[in-house]
Parts: C-alpha cells; sequence; structure tokens
C-alpha cells in the first residue's frame, strides 16, 4: 500500500493508483481532460501536471501511478505555470465560439480557462479548421473545438464496441474522423457527447435550444428497459430538454443507451391530455370531462359481472398505480388481473424465476455468460456493455441459443432451440465456477411457456448456475413495469380467458397479443399517456402521466425498486395514474382506503416489504417454478426487431424514428436527403 | 496534405491481396503471440513495395503506396479494427497514400540541410521538373515531396530518392541526378562531391591508424 | 438693530426679486421646449431596446442567452433552435418592458452588441401589452435607430 504526500497531506492508496486518484480520495481536485474514470489513460492532453518533487519536470498525474514517499505539490506556482502552458496551446486553435455552442456553460474547457487561461493571445498565425464529420442524426459535429483528448475514440472502443472512430494524421493535421463517411452505429452513441469535454461532439436533437443554467435538474429513473437507469431529467417550463445518465455503480454506471436518452421528445408527441368517451350513437371518440369518463367508467365496471371483469397493467406502469388498480379490482371481488400483457406466461409464483438474480454487477465475476433467446445489445444495452468489458477484461466465453445477432464480443452460436439449451448443460456442467445464464423474459411468449421456464431451471441448475455465493439464473424483461407488477401479484391464479371478457381495464396496455384477443363486444377503458393501439380500442380514454410526470415506484430486473420523481407537470388535463383510479373507486361509491402518496407507500410496503428497501436488490430464495410438461421444437424468436422502437413512447418520438430508419433500416438520413 | 482524405478517393482499387504470403507469416511470426498488431507496420511497408513493384509494369509508371484494401487486408490480417490500421498509416510520413511517382524525391529542409542550401537544391528540381512539392510529374516519373530531418546533416544537404539517399547536393548535382533517373539509369547513391561517407573531402586529418587499416586511404 | 432693519426693509425679498429679475432677463434661458426641443443625451444613454442587424440585413443575435441569464428583472425570453442554414437563431426574443429596469446589462453581455439599449425615451403606450416587446418589435427598433446606435457605440468604443 504505496503511502504518499499529497499537498502536506498523507495519504494511503491501493497499488496501482494513480496520483490523479490519490488526490481526488483526499478531496483534491486535478484539472484533466482526457482522463476519463471509465476509459483507460492515454495521458495526451497534459492537463494533469503535478510538482513531483525528485521529478525534473511536472509529471502528469492521471498516468503516473502513485508510489511510497512520494511528494505531490498539486497546486504549486510551477504547476500552476504547466498548465497555463497547457492551456494557452489548446487555445490555439480552438475556436472562441462559446456563444453559439452548446457546450456552453457546462465545457469543461470553459472552465478550466477561467483558471488557467490567459486573457489574450499570444498567437498570430493561421488558425488550423478541420472539416465536421457526419456521425448520424444523434451526433453533431464541429470538429474545429476538438483538442484531441481522444475520450470518444475510446469510449467507441471500449465500452461501445464500435470501433469507426479514430485519430487520424499527425501534428497539426491531427483529427478525429471515421475511415468512411459513416454514422456511429451503436446504441450507445449519445454517451459521446457526454464524454467529450468540449463542444466538438453535442446533441443533435438538443441543438441550440437550451442552455445548461436554466433547465431544472431532476434526479429520476429510465423506464425504456428492464434495468431501471438512473437518469437526470432537465427540464425548462413543463417541456423536457434532454436526459443525461447519473451515477449509478451498480446499474447503468454512467452511461445511457440512445433509446433512454432520446426518446424525449416523443413526450411531446401523441399525448392523451383529455378525457375521452366513444360516442354512443356514432361510435366515435369525443372529447370529455373527467366527471363523465369516470362515471361511464364507474358504471360499467359496477354492471359488469367480476367474472367478466380483467385489469392489465402494461409495460411501462408504476407499481403504486399497478397496486391500486388491484385494489379496485379486489374491491369489486374480481382477481383477473394480469400484467403479462406481451404473452410472455412464464410461472410468476417464484421471484427467483423471473429476476435477475446475479445482478448487473455480478455480470462481471461471471466466467461463463449462456444467452438464451435474448440480444443484450437491444434489450438491455448497457447490461451488453458489461459482458464487453467481462470480455475486454478476461476474455469470458459467451454462449447464444437463439437468432444470431450482432453482439460487441465473439460468442459461440449453439443453435437456436429449446433442444439446444438441454445439450448446453451436458457441455458446459461444471465447467465454470461462476456461469450466468441470461434468458429473455421475450422466450416464454409461447404456449408451453411454463415447461420451458421449468426446463431452463433444470439447466441452469445442471449447468452449476446455483451455489452457496452464486446464482446465476436471470431473466432479462424489457418492460420497467412487469417486476413491480408482479411482486405486488399482479396476475391471476389461472391463465386469462381475454375472449371472454366484457369489461376491460387496459392500464398502459398497448401490446397486440393482448390487445388483438380482446372480444369485439367488450368494453374497454384505456388509460394511459400516449395515443395508442390501446387508446384506439378504447370506450373510454382516461389520460394518465408518463414516467417523467409522476413520482412513483419502479422495480427493475433485479428486483431493485427505485423512485422516480416528477420533473414536469402533465399536459392538459392528463393526471397521475393511482390517483386515476383511486377517483374512480370514489365515483364507484367505494374509495380505496388512501388519500395520497404517502398513504398508498404505506399500504404498498405493509404488504409487500421488499419495496421498503429503496435502490436495494433482495434476494429471492430458489424454489421450484415452472412447470414439467412438452417443450414443443420451435426456434427461440427475436424479441426486438427494432432497438428504437419498442414502446409508445418511443414510436411518438421523431428522433428515434428518424433513427430506426437510419440504423435499423440503412435509409439515408432525412436531413441529407433534403440537401 | 490531409492524408486521411485519400482514403475514399476514387483512385482506390477494389481489393488487395499479399503476393508473398510466406514473407506476411514471416512477419506475423517475428512478435509473441497475442501481440500480433506489432506486424501492423512491417505488413504496411511489404503492401507499399508491393504495389511500387506493379508500378514498375505499369504503362504509366508509378511508385509504392498503400491502397485502402492493402490497409483492411492487414487489420484482417493482425486481428485488428481497420480503423487502428488508418491510425497508423496516416501517422508515419512514410507511408504514401496516394499513388507516387516510380521516383519519390524526399528533399530534406530541416535546419543543417536548409543551411546548405537545401532550398536552392528544391528548386532546381522543381523548375528542372516543372512541378511543385506535393506535384507528380505528368510522365508518372518524379513525385516531390519536403521531409523532416532525415538524419543525413553532416552530408547536407540531401534528398532520398526510393530507399536510396543522395547527399552533398548542388542545384547543378541535382538535375544531372534527374536526368539520369529520367533514363532509368540509377547513379551511385551516396555523397556526390566525391567524399566517402561522412569524412572530410581532403581525406582523413585524424586517426590516421585507424583510417589506414579500415582501407579508407 | 441690523436685524430688525433687514425684516423692516424687506432685504430677502428685494434679493429674491432681483434673482427673478437677473433670471428673467439677463441670463440666457435653461429650460427648453419640450417636445419640439430636446436635450443633448450621453452616448451611453440607456433606452429603449434595439435588436441590431449586419450591413448584410443578417440579425445579430446567436441565442447565446447570455443577457436572459444576466437581466436582474428576469425581462427577457429567448427561445432559439438551428434556422435552416444550421445556424444558431432565435425563435422568439421578448422583453418586458414593464419588468426592465434599464440597468444596460443585457448589452453589456452581448458578445455580439446585438442588443442594444438605444437612445429612444419616447415610448410612452397606452396600454400594458404593448410593452411586451417581442422580436419584430426590437428588430424594427434596430432598423429605425441604427445610425444612432452605431454612431454612439463607435464614439464609446476606446472606454469599453
Amino acid at each position: 500500500m504505496p503511502k504518499l504526500k499529497i499537498n502536506d497531506q498523507d495519504v494511503e492508496v491501493s497499488p496501482g493508483t494513480s496520483i490523479l486518484q490519490a488526490a481526488e480520495q483526499i478531496g483534491v481536485e486535478i484539472p484533466r481532460f482526457c482522463y476519463h474514470d471509465k476509459l483507460s489513460v492515454p495521458a495526451n492532453c497534459r492537463m494533469c501536471l503535478v510538482e513531483l518533487q525528485g521529478a525534473p519536470k511536472p509529471v502528469a498525474s492521471c498516468a503516473m501511478a502513485a508510489g511510497d514517499n512520494m511528494v505531490v505539490y498539486t497546486h504549486s506556482d510551477k504547476v500552476k505555470k504547466a498548465r497555463n502552458g497547457v492551456m494557452e496551446m489548446l487555445l490555439i486553435n480552438h475556436p472562441l465560439d462559446c456563444p453559439i455552442c452548446d457546450q456552453g456553460g457546462e465545457c469543461d474547457l470553459q472552465d478550466q480557462a477561467v483558471a488557467y487561461g490567459f486573457d489574450r493571445s499570444r498567437y498570430h498565425e493561421h488558425k488550423r479548421a478541420v472539416p465536421d464529420k457526419n456521425l448520424g442524426p444523434l451526433i453533431k459535429t464541429v470538429m474545429t473545438r476538438c483538442i484531441n483528448c481522444t475520450r470518444c475514440v475510446r469510449f467507441g472502443e471500449e465500452i461501445a464496441g464500435v470501433e469507426t472512430l479514430g485519430q487520424l494524421n499527425r501534428g497539426e493535421d491531427a483529427e478525429i474522423g471515421t475511415f468512411i463517411e459513416t454514422a456511429v452505429n451503436t446504441e450507445l452513441s449519445g454517451n459521446m457527447v457526454d464524454v467529450c469535454p468540449v463542444g466538438a461532439l453535442t446533441s443533435k436533437p438538443y441543438a441550440f435550444k437550451a442552455r445548461p443554467w436554466e433547465l431544472k435538474k431532476t434526479e429520476t429513473i429510465d423506464i425504456h428497459d428492464g434495468l431501471g437507469c438512473n437518469i437526470r431529467v432537465d427540464s425548462r417550463g413543463s417541456e423536457v430538454m434532454r436526459i443525461l445518465p447519473r451515477l449509478n455503480e451498480s446499474i447503468n454506471e454512467e452511461w445511457i443507451d440512445d433509446r433512454t436518452r432520446y426518446a424525449y421528445d416523443g413526450l411531446k408527441k401523441n399525448r392523451l391530455d383529455r378525457p375521452y368517451v366513444r360516442d354512443a350513437k356514432t361510435k366515435v371518440l369525443r372529447e370529455s370531462t373527467w366527471e363523465e369518463a369516470l362515471s361511464v367508467t364507474a358504471s360499467a365496471l359496477t354492471s359488469t359481472p367480476p367474472a367478466q371483469m380483467a385489469a392489465f397493467a402494461g409495460d411501462l406502469v408504476d407499481v403504486e398505480s399497478a397496486l391500486a388498480l388491484k385494489d379496485l379490482m379486489a374491491s369489486m371481488g374480481c382477481s383477473n388481473v394480469e400484467c403479462r400483457v406481451d404473452g410472455a406466461m412464464f410461472d410468476p409464483s417464484v421471484k427467483a424465476g423471473y429476476v435477475m438474480n446475479s445482478t448487473l454487477e455480478g455480470v462481471e465475476r461471471a466466467d461463463l455468460i449462456i444467452l438464451v433467446g435474448v440480444n443484450p445489445r437491444h434489450e438491455a444495452a448497457l447490461l451488453n456493455a458489461r459482458i464487453r468489458r467481462n470480455w475486454l477484461d478476461r476474455r469470458v466465453k459467451v454462449v447464444l441459443v437463439g437468432a444470431s445477432a450482432e453482439l460487441t464480443y465473439p460468442y459461440t452460436h449453439a443453435g437456436t432451440a429449446p433442444k439446444d439449451v438441454v445439450k448446453l448443460a451436458q457441455d458446459y456442467a461444471g465447467k465454470a465456477k461462476y456461469p450466468m445464464m441470461i434468458v429473455g423474459a421475450g422466450v416464454f411468449k409461447r404456449p408451453d411457456a411454463m415447461a420451458l421456464h421449468a426446463l431452463l431451471k433444470d439447466t441452469a441448475e445442471k449447468i452449476g448456475c446455483l451455489s452457496d455465493d452464486w446464482n446465476g439464473f436471470n431473466v432479462l424483461h424489457m418492460a420497467a413495469g412487469r417486476v413491480g407488477a408482479l411482486e405486488i401479484g399482479f396476475y391471476p391464479p389461472q391463465p386469462l380467458a381475454i375472449e371472454q371478457m366484457s369489461c376491460v381495464y387496459l392500464l398502459g396496455t398497448d401490446n397486440p397479443e393482448t390487445i388483438s384477443r380482446i372480444s369485439k363486444q367488450a368494453f374497454v377503458i384505456y388509460q394511459g399517456h400516449h395515443g395508442g393501439a390501446g387508446a384506439a380500442r378504447a370506450d373510454v380514454i382516461l389520460p394518465g402521466s408518463a414516467y417523467t410526470e409522476k413520482n412513483a415506484i419502479y422495480m427493475n430486473t433485479e428486483g431493485r425498486p427505485q423512485m422516480a420523481r416528477k420533473a414536469v407537470d402533465a399536459p392538459g388535463q392528463a393526471r397521475e395514474d393511482w390517483k386515476i383510479i383511486r377517483a374512480l373507486s370514489g365515483y364507484r361509491g367505494a374509495p380505496l382506503r388512501y388519500d395520497d402518496l404517502s398513504q398508498i407507500r404505506a399500504r404498498l410496503m405493509r404488504e409487500y416489504p421488499q419495496f421498503d428497501l429503496m435502490d436495494e436488490v433482495s434476494i429471492g430464495s430458489w424454489d421450484k417454478f415452472g412447470m414439467s410438461g412438452n417443450v414443443l421444437d420451435q426456434s427461440f424468436h427475436v424479441t426486438v426487431e427494432d432497438f428504437y422502437q419498442t414502446n409508445i413512447i418511443t414510436q411518438a418520438s421523431d428522433t428515434l424514428r428518424e433513427c430506426s430508419r437510419v440504423f435499423t433500416r440503412g435509409e439515408t438520413p432525412l436531413a441529407e436527403a433534403a440537401e | 496534405m490531409k492524408k486521411s482524405t485519400a482514403l475514399n478517393a476514387p483512385f482506390q482499387p477494389a481489393s488487395f491481396a499479399f503476393r508473398d504470403v510466406t514473407k506476411v507469416r514471416e512477419i506475423i511470426a517475428r512478435y509473441p503471440k497475442g501481440r500480433d498488431q506489432s506486424a501492423i507496420m512491417p505488413l504496411l511497408d511489404l503492401a507499399q513495395r508491393q504495389v511500387g513493384e506493379d508500378g514498375l509494369k505499369s504503362a504509366k509508371p508509378y511508385g509504392g503506396w498503400i491502397p485502402r484494401a492493402a490497409m483492411d487486408e492487414v487489420a484482417k490480417l493482425c486481428g485488428v479494427a481497420p480503423m487502428k490500421v488508418y491510425e497508423v498509416a496516416t501517422f508515419y510520413s512514410m507511408y504514401n497514400l496516394e499513388p507516387v511517382g516510380k521516383y519519390l524525391l524526399q528533399f530534406c529542409t530541416t535546419t543543417p540541410c536548409w543551411l546548405c542550401n537545401a532550398s536552392g537544391v528544391l528548386q532546381a528540381a522543381e523548375k528542372h521538373l516543372g512541378i511543385h512539392v506535393g506535384d507528380t510529374t505528368d510522365d508518372g516519373y518524379f513525385t516531390i515531396m519536403e521531409v523532416e530531418c532525415l538524419g543525413a546533416c553532416s552530408n547536407a544537404p540531401m534528398v532520398q530518392i526510393n530507399d536510396h539517399y543522395y547527399e552533398d547536393l548542388t542545384p547543378e548535382k541535382m538535375v544531372e541526378i534527374l536526368k539520369s533517373f529520367r533514363q532509368d539509369v540509377i547513379p551511385p547513391s551516396g555523397p556526390q562531391n566525391g567524399r566517402k561517407g561522412s569524412m572530410s573531402i581532403a581525406g582523413p586529418t585524424s586517426l590516421m591508424d585507424q583510417a589506414k587499416k579500415a582501407g579508407v586511404i | 438693530m441690523t436685524n430688525f432693519l433687514n425684516s423692516f426693509l424687506l432685504v430677502e425679498i428685494v434679493k429674491g426679486m432681483m434673482l427673478t429679475l437677473k433670471y428673467m432677463f439677463f441670463v440666457p434661458r435653461v429650460t427648453i421646449n419640450y417636445p419640439y426641443e430636446k436635450g443633448p443625451l450621453s452616448v451611453r444613454f440607456r433606452g429603449e431596446h434595439a435588436l441590431r442587424r449586419y450591413p448584410n440585413g443578417e440579425e445579430r443575435c446567436i441565442a447565446c442567452k447570455l443577457c436572459e441569464a444576466i437581466c436582474p428583472a428576469q425581462a427577457i425570453t429567448i427561445e432559439a433552435e438551428p434556422r435552416e442554414d444550421g445556424s444558431r437563431r432565435t425563435t422568439r426574443y421578448d422583453i418586458d418592458m414593464t419588468k426592465c429596469i434599464y440597468c444596460g446589462l443585457c448589452q453589456e453581455a452581448c458578445p455580439v452588441d446585438a442588443i442594444v439599449e438605444g437612445p429612444n425615451f419616447e415610448y410612452a403606450t397606452e396600454t400594458r401589452e404593448e410593452l411586451f416587446y417581442n422580436k419584430q418589435k426590437l428588430l424594427d427598433n434596430g432598423d429605425r435607430w441604427e445610425a444612432q446606435i452605431a454612431s454612439n457605440l463607435a464614439a464609446d468604443a476606446l472606454y469599453r
């Protein structure tokens, strides 16, 4: 354990720690551009120079490992002078266009120029200009601003797994470029904008829209996939201006995928902002009032026998509203509630059977990863990034059973059907200490789901996924609301015969698997935030709020409850979902026994204490699940066809539709077509 | 001249294959297993020479350069992303990323050569060939490049023509050499003013015994 | 005794009347016949706001939002997005003149001399709403007063 002195303060660090990191441990901040916590260390910006006693020249602290008895000064006159020099060099070719630069106000170079910059330039020669690159519909480039820190290049190589960016040429001609003019085709490209310390890479959809100082920052969570990435929603007035990642080492580290980052413009379009009722005569939906919509709904619910009623909780539903809906149905003596609306009828009776037991951090421990019917790149891009990290560090073996996919690490393709999984059990039994089996929840969209579930359980046990300190059986959900709803028991004792229901309550449910089965005569109530398949089929529409517009609890695919916080108001007359259900119970004459958020949460925690442990994973015990039976010899199908169009918010987003056109279907970008 | 712009140029051939496969294998085998990427630079050089050989036979001759297809091939052989190879190839000035003349003239114009009238030599060549730095003559014989120090300062001024150094030049001597090359007669390389190596022109003045032993006088 | 004489002979009154007479007949007049006559204005006078253009007609404002940020009365509202040619421009530039305190910080903050407080001070209106200036109104102001604004800026350039 090296002990060293930084600014006369003693610090002891673990071997291999750099001086920069050691300084950070005692709260001394050293300026840097090229160094990034999560990326490799190139030491090419030279901003982090420090004075090391005994060294003839200042040393780059990011690349110098802390050694015993080192004496380091991070802010001496010599250091200041060296950094002034570095800053002057960096600014030689940096344009003075901060007023029109989107990075202005949150720019590392701008901030550090305040501390180390000289107020005028001594450089009178021609400045260099670098042609802008076309990096696709998400990233805007102004390459003249680039200081060649190569963070974006390293991000592409080390995290995203796309090596299309590189540092070309040398000396004055050095530039970041792609070898052929091509969009950066990765689902994590937005993070390059974040890692860029200057305004060379900026967000295209956010271009010129707002300044960081005028935005309200709300720390919340994401619902576009099952991971529950931690995000920060920046809003101005009632408008979400952008979405940024928030550090959470257990889930998303400091990255988010492009769907999470760029879906926000979908929150402004195609919204249900007032109640609608289908007119009895014209059979057309017409605008209505809350009073009318709620009383129509209440009388429909009251007049239907409980056995012919069913309620569905969709992909993006929070725990509170699902609980309120379950309580409402229970108060009418109806237990026909279902959250597996995508038709993935696995066995929900044992928690360990439907969550990610290894947790996301567990991916780093795994020494064998078996992917069953899942494309992690599309279903959970950050899980994929973790697998890639593991592969880069330790060359972990990855085996895929299911449709072949373009992943960012090499893998063995071992078949496409359940029988191939059985074969795996023979091939890999006992071969690994921490084997990890990741099953996409989409594989259960088949009639033999229960039998398949049991089969996968057996296979996992045979491979050795279960030991005293390791549970390697994982189910990866795409839907953010699914695990939460399962945890509060939002599923029926027997699979529902949806066709026979005469009154159906769709809470944010737009999945065709459910909607297509509803009978033509049924009375359909849709409660949600976007107009889609559910709203089109509905007889009454109750406008709810999206994830940025409510305080709510979600449980991610690991079984980790997290709090979403309200950033902006819901549009028009839309209300928070659990409040609508509470109001509806009042119209029925049997109000639910909670009047505010704290009361419904108290009710939730009382019955389901696992929600009391916010941000913690509670480990479920391993038990028997699934049902023995015949498994069909039928290939696993692809769950996500298009990464950019997975739910009703992304479908409303212009940015993501454009991404889908360019990246998924390979068409010409609209912007270029217009030129 | 930005080298990276040539990567997408229309003169790029569609494909490239190494002729001397044993040599390729030998080069890769030089480096420890798993460090195949160390072979990038020698393989690029091999590719450049191979293209140069083809250029000699062409109706309009050209010198060695590295097509993008060759870089992609090197990337495949070394198991790295093509981008890594482009980074290397664009960095070093000795890799030509676009066609050059059969004889590539690399004039050193760094301080010692410049003090010894390198600019005069360069101007003489430019005037004789009727082209400027960076250009190729219409017959495909010569390309003029200006480079930084080539490490022959004691014999300044100098020019590198393909793989050989021509040193102790004068403008007149330069023109003579060019005329000779135009006839495809390759004049002897080394100092052009009669001196041996970097020895004084009047012969050795010190260490006479060693000079005798070495047989230089 | 002196006090008595002073008050008895109305010395103060006479003195006052003398002063009045002096200014009535012997000293040049200082009042002016506003609005037909106007007093001189400093080149630094901070009057009605205007948005300026470049000589080629291009608006100067680049939507950097520094004026919005610095405005102590929060009278400025800006919205921006890329114009068709890709340049950064405002889609909305509103000043609530009833909030404005004429401190001049907006023109200090402006990196391109776009927003200025011009020499005009005669813009009283009958309704409050007329004082909510939008971008068009501000640009029109700029066009109308450009000559004088430009000369004022040039005269003051040395000291800025």
